[in-house]
C-alpha cells in the first residue's frame, strides 16, 4: 500500500507539468490578452504594456520564465491585482474549502440518507416524492437556485444572508460564518446531492433484494441493523466513488455559487481572472485544483480499497 | 433625474411635513420640485432632493456594491471606470471633474492646484498649489511632490519614471516637454504645442494629475503603490482583500470639508441580480449598473433610483473599407434606418436616451441639443438605399460583445437594430464576442467584409472624436476602427485641438460633429443615463453627471 501511495504521488508532478502546459497553450490560444484587459488607450500603449508585462517575448520563452519561478516556489503576481498569486489564492483557496466542506457534509447527509430512505420504502410516496424531487435538483442550475434562495431567505424572510462570508460592518465569528455559509452550501450542494441520492438509492436496492440480507432478516434483526450495518456496508463502493467525483464537482461547481454570492474564494477569482487573462493567476489557480482533483481521488481510492477489501488499491 | 424616495410613499413620514416646522424647508422643497419640473421635461425624469433641509449625520459605514474588483489602486495605472470610483476618495488630483454640483456638464475645477493660468499661446499651463495639504502619511505636500508625479508619468528618465503609468496617460502627457517648479507652490508644465483638452485630460478619471505621497514612491517603489495607495484624498486606505472588500476611513486630516462617513467599503458584486438582492437586504446601500427590469420595482418600493447625463455614447463604427458602407446614402440609411426611441424605451425602460443630437456625448462641449439628426425614418432609409443603388437591400455583418465595459446589453441592442434594418432591406448577421476577444478584433478594425463593429466610450471633453474619426488615427493606430478619412473633418478637428480659446475650440467641435453626422461615419444610437441606487437611508448624494464620484459629501440616515 505505502509503495503504492507514493508511485501514486510521484505521478503528481507529471500530471501538474501536463495541465501546466495545456493551460498556458490555452490561454495563450485565447484572442485578447492581459494588456487588453488593463485598458491601455491605444495600440501604440497596448504594445508598451505587453512589453512591460514580459507579453512580447516568444511563448516558450514566457512559459520556462514561469516554469523557472515555479521551481523555487514563486507563482509570479497577479497581473489584475499586482500582488503575488500565493498571497492572494492561499486565503481565497481556503474560504472555497470550506464552502466545498459545508457542501459536501449537506450533499452527503442529503444525499444519502434520502437515497437509503427512498430503498428502504421502494414505490412508496416517499420514494416517488424524493426522486423527484432529486429530479429537480440535478435539473436546476445553481446561479438560479441561488438567486431563489436569497430571494426567499434573505429578501423575503430576512433569515438568512445572502451575500458574502461574513457580515460587511459587522465582526468575523464562527457563528457568522456558518450563517452565511448555509445558504452558498445548499446551492452547491443541490446537483450532488440529488445525484448521491439517486446512487445510493439504486445501490441500496440491488444489495437489498439479494439472500443474505434476506437472510438476515429471518433472524429477527433489527431492520436499522439490517440497513446501516449489513446492507450499506456493501452498497457503499459505487456510493463512494460517485461521492469523490462529486467533491471535485463541488471544488469546481463553486464558481457560480462564489459569484452569486459573492463568496471570495478561488471560484469568483478565476471568473474574473480568465474574463481579465491574468495568466499567472489562472496557472496558480490551475496547479493548485489539479493537485486537489489528484490527491482526492487517491484519498477515495485508498477509501474504497480499505471499505470493500476485494478492491486492492494496486 | 430621478430621486424616489420611500418615505413620501408612508403616510404621515412626508418630507413636507417634517420640513414645516422652518419657512425655508418650503423654499427647499419648491425649489426641488422646479428642478423635477425642469429635469422631467428634459428628460422625463424627476428629481425630489429627499434630504434637503435635513442635518447631516456624522458616522457610520456605508457599503457600495460595485459591479466589479476594483483592482489596482494606483492612480496612474489602472483602466476601469469603476476603478476611478475608488480611486478619487484616495487620491486628489491637481484639478478634477466637480460632481459635487448636480450641474450638467459638471466644470472642471482646481483641486491641489487652486488656479492655474494659461499662457496666451497655449502652451504653458502655471498652477498655483494648495498650501497647508497633507498626505495620508503626514508628509506635506508642494510643488516636489507634483514634479515627482507627473515626471512618474512622463519623464523617462527621472528615477520615478513607471512605464506602465506612462501607457495609461500618455495622451494627456504627450506634448510635454517640460516640468519646471517655480517655488514651493507653483510650478509649470511646458508644451510643445497647444492642446485645447490638456486641462480635461489632467481631470479625467481622476487619473494623468492625482498626486500620491513622493515617500511612498520611494519607500514601495513604483509597483508597491498599488498595495499602498497613499494619497491626499478625502478618505484613507485601509485595506483590500480582493474580490471580497476595499476598506477605506475617512482622513482626519484632509484639507477641506471633512466626509461625514466613519468609512467607505466597497463591495464587489458581479452578478447584477445578485447586485439588486444585496441592496433590498440591506447588505450593501449604493449598486450601479442595475439591470434595466429593475428599474420599477426598485423605485416602487422606496430605493433611490438616479439617472442622469454623462459622458456615455453607445455607437456604430461604419466600415467605410466595405464595399456597402463606403457609399453615404448607405450609412444614411442605417443612421434613419435605427428607432433610437424605441430600443431606449423596450430593450433598457428608458435606462438611456436616444442619440438624436449626433456624434457626440451629453456632458461634452460639442454637445447641441438644438442640433437634431436622423430620427426614425424607414421610409428614407428605403429611398437611401434605392438611391445608392440596393432597392433591394443586402446582407452584411455587424459585430459586437457579449458583454463589457459600458456595453450596456449589447446583444439584446444588436438585436432590435437588426429587426429595424431588416425593415429597411439590410439584413444584419450579428457575430458577438466575449470581451477581450472583442476588443482584440476592434483594435485590429474592422475587415472589409464587416459593416459595422460596435463599440461605447466617452468623455466630458471632445478630443476622443478625434480618436474615433482622425484619419491619423486609423486602425490599428488608433480607435478609428471604421477607417474614416475626411480631410475636411481631420482639418476642423486639428484645428480644434490647437485652439486655446475654448469658446472658439467648442464652436469648432460642434462644426466637427455636424460635418461627422451629416456624412453619417459612425451611427450615434444612445446614451447611458449612468442609473446609480441607493438606500433610502443614504442622504446628501448628488447625481454626478460623471461615472466617478466620491461619497465624502454623503450621510447615513440613522
Amino acid at each position: 500500500m505505502r509503495s503504492y501511495i507514493l508511485k501514486r504521488l510521484l505521478m503528481v508532478l507529471p500530471i501538474l507539468w501536463g495541465v501546466s502546459v495545456v493551460t498556458f497553450v490555452m490561454m495563450r490560444v485565447l484572442p485578447g490578452d492581459a494588456a487588453m484587459a488593463l485598458v491601455a488607450d491605444t495600440p501604440a500603449d497596448l504594445e508598451r504594456l505587453r512589453a512591460s508585462l514580459g507579453l512580447d517575448r516568444p511563448l516558450h520563452v514566457q512559459y520556462g520564465i514561469w516554469l523557472w519561478h515555479v521551481l523555487q516556489g514563486d507563482l509570479g503576481t497577479s497581473i489584475q491585482l499586482r500582488r503575488p498569486v500565493v498571497d492572494v489564492l492561499l486565503p481565497q483557496f481556503v474560504n472555497t474549502l470550506i464552502l466545498t466542506a459545508g457542501s459536501f457534509s449537506l450533499a452527503v447527509a442529503i444525499g444519502w440518507s434520502v437515497g437509503i430512505l427512498s430503498a428502504m420504502h421502494q414505490y412508496s410516496v416517499v420514494d416517488r416524492a424524493t426522486m423527484l424531487l432529486t429530479l429537480f435538483g440535478i435539473s436546476m442550475p445553481a446561479f438560479w437556485l441561488g438567486l431563489v434562495l436569497i430571494w426567499f431567505f434573505a429578501y423575503y424572510l430576512k433569515a438568512l444572508p445572502g451575500a458574502g462570508m461574513y457580515p460587511i460592518r459587522g465582526d468575523k465569528t464562527l457563528g457568522e460564518l456558518l450563517r452565511h455559509l448555509i445558504l452558498p452550501s445548499l446551492t452547491t450542494a443541490a446537483v450532488p446531492a440529488a445525484i448521491m441520492a439517486r446512487m445510493t438509492r439504486s445501490s441500496m436496492l440491488e444489495v437489498i433484494r439479494q439472500d443474505y440480507i434476506r437472510t438476515i432478516r429471518a433472524k429477527g434483526l433489527p431492520e436499522w441493523v439490517v440497513i446501516y450495518k449489513h446492507a450499506l456496508k456493501n452498497a457503499l463502493p459505487p456510493i463512494l466513488n460517485i461521492t469523490g467525483l462529486q467533491l471535485g464537482f463541488l471544488l469546481g461547481g463553486a464558481i457560480f455559487t462564489e459569484v452569486i454570492f459573492s463568496w471570495p474564494g478561488i471560484g469568483l477569482q478565476l471568473y474574473s481572472s480568465i474574463s481579465g487573462r491574468d495568466y499567472p493567476m489562472v496557472q496558480g489557480f490551475v496547479l493548485l485544483t489539479s493537485l486537489c482533483f489528484v490527491l482526492v481521488n487517491l484519498g477515495i481510492d485508498i477509501l474504497t480499497s480499505y471499505v470493500d477489501p476485494r478492491i486492492t488499491v494496486s | 433625474m430621478r430621486h424616489h424616495d420611500r418615505r413620501r410613499k408612508r403616510p404621515g413620514r412626508s418630507p413636507i411635513r417634517r420640513g414645516s416646522q422652518l419657512p425655508w424647508r418650503y423654499c427647499a422643497t419648491l425649489l426641488g420640485a422646479i428642478l423635477s419640473a425642469a429635469l422631467w421635461l428634459q428628460h422625463g425624469m424627476v428629481l425630489s432632493p429627499s434630504w434637503a433641509g435635513e442635518t447631516p449625520r456624522q458616522g457610520g459605514t456605508l457599503v457600495y456594491g460595485l459591479e466589479t474588483e476594483p483592482g489596482v489602486l494606483d492612480p496612474h495605472t489602472f483602466g476601469p471606470w469603476a476603478t476611478a470610483r475608488v480611486v478619487m476618495h484616495i487620491f486628489d488630483a491637481l484639478v478634477t471633474v466637480d460632481t459635487s454640483s448636480g450641474k450638467s456638464p459638471p466644470s472642471i475645477v482646481g483641486q491641489l492646484a487652486e488656479r492655474w493660468e494659461i499662457s496666451p499661446d497655449g502652451k504653458e499651463y502655471t498652477f498655483f498649489l494648495r498650501r497647508g495639504v497633507k498626505f495620508h502619511d503626514g508628509t506635506d505636500f508642494n510643488a516636489e511632490a507634483v514634479k515627482i508625479n507627473i515626471e512618474r508619468n512622463w519623464k523617462e528618465d527621472a528615477p520615478w519614471f513607471y512605464d506602465r503609468a506612462q501607457s495609461f496617460t500618455r495622451m494627456a502627457f504627450r506634448w510635454v516637454t517640460a516640468m519646471d517648479v517655480l517655488d514651493d507652490f507653483t510650478v509649470r508644465i511646458r508644451l510643445s504645442q497647444p492642446f485645447s483638452d490638456f486641462i480635461p485630460y489632467l481631470a479625467d478619471k481622476q487619473q494623468p494629475s492625482a498626486i500620491i505621497s513622493p515617500p511612498a514612491i520611494k519607500k514601495y517603489g513604483n509597483k508597491g503603490i498599488a498595495q499602498h495607495p497613499i494619497g491626499a484624498g478625502p478618505f484613507e486606505f485601509v485595506e483590500q482583500i480582493p474580490n471580497e472588500r476595499t476598506v477605506l476611513k475617512r482622513f482626519e486630516g484632509y484639507w477641506g470639508k471633512k466626509p461625514y462617513l466613519d468609512r467607505v467599503i466597497i463591495r464587489p458584486l458581479p452578478d447584477p441580480a445578485a447586485r439588486v438582492l444585496a441592496l433590498q437586504t440591506g447588505e450593501v446601500d449604493v449598486i450601479t449598473i442595475p439591470p434595466p427590469d429593475s428599474k420599477d420595482q426598485l423605485i416602487k418600493q422606496g430605493y433611490q433610483w438616479l439617472q442622469g447625463d454623462v459622458h456615455h455614447i453607445w455607437l456604430l463604427n461604419l466600415n467605410h473599407n466595405n464595399q456597402y458602407f463606403a457609399d453615404k446614402r448607405v450609412r444614411q440609411a442605417v443612421c434613419y434606418g435605427i428607432d433610437r426611441r424605441g430600443l431606449a424605451k423596450h430593450v433598457l425602460n428608458d435606462t438611456v436616451i436616444p442619440a438624436r443630437h449626433g456624434i457626440t456625448m451629453p456632458t461634452a462641449p460639442s454637445w447641441d441639443p438644438s442640433f437634431t439628426a436622423y430620427e426614425h425614418d424607414p421610409t428614407k432609409a428605403k429611398r437611401l438605399l434605392a438611391e445608392a443603388g440596393y432597392p433591394n437591400g443586402f446582407k452584411t455583418i455587424f459585430q459586437t460583445s457579449t458583454a463589457g465595459s459600458g456595453q450596456l446589453l449589447p446583444v439584446p441592442m444588436m438585436e432590435y437594430i437588426q429587426r429595424n434594418l431588416k425593415e429597411v432591406g439590410i439584413e444584419v448577421e450579428i457575430q458577438a464576442f466575449e470581451w477581450l476577444t472583442y476588443v482584440g478584433l476592434w483594435f485590429k478594425g474592422a475587415p472589409p467584409e464587416v459593416g459595422a463593429m460596435q463599440q461605447s466610450t466617452g468623455r466630458n471633453f471632445d478630443h476622443i472624436l478625434a480618436r474615433l474619426m482622425h484619419s491619423d488615427n486609423d486602425a490599428p493606430i488608433g480607435w478609428n476602427n471604421g477607417h474614416v478619412k475626411n480631410p475636411e473633418l481631420d482639418k476642423i478637428m486639428d484645428a480644434a485641438i490647437v485652439e486655446p480659446d475654448p469658446a472658439k475650440a467648442q464652436q469648432l467641435w460642434r462644426k466637427a460633429v455636424r460635418l461627422a453626422t451629416e456624412e453619417c461615419h459612425i451611427v450615434p444610437v444612445v446614451h447611458d443615463l449612468m442609473p446609480i441606487v441607493l438606500s433610502p437611508k443614504v442622504k446628501g448624494f448628488v447625481f454626478p453627471h460623471l461615472e466617478w464620484w466620491t461619497y465624502k459629501d454623503v450621510w447615513l440616515e440613522k
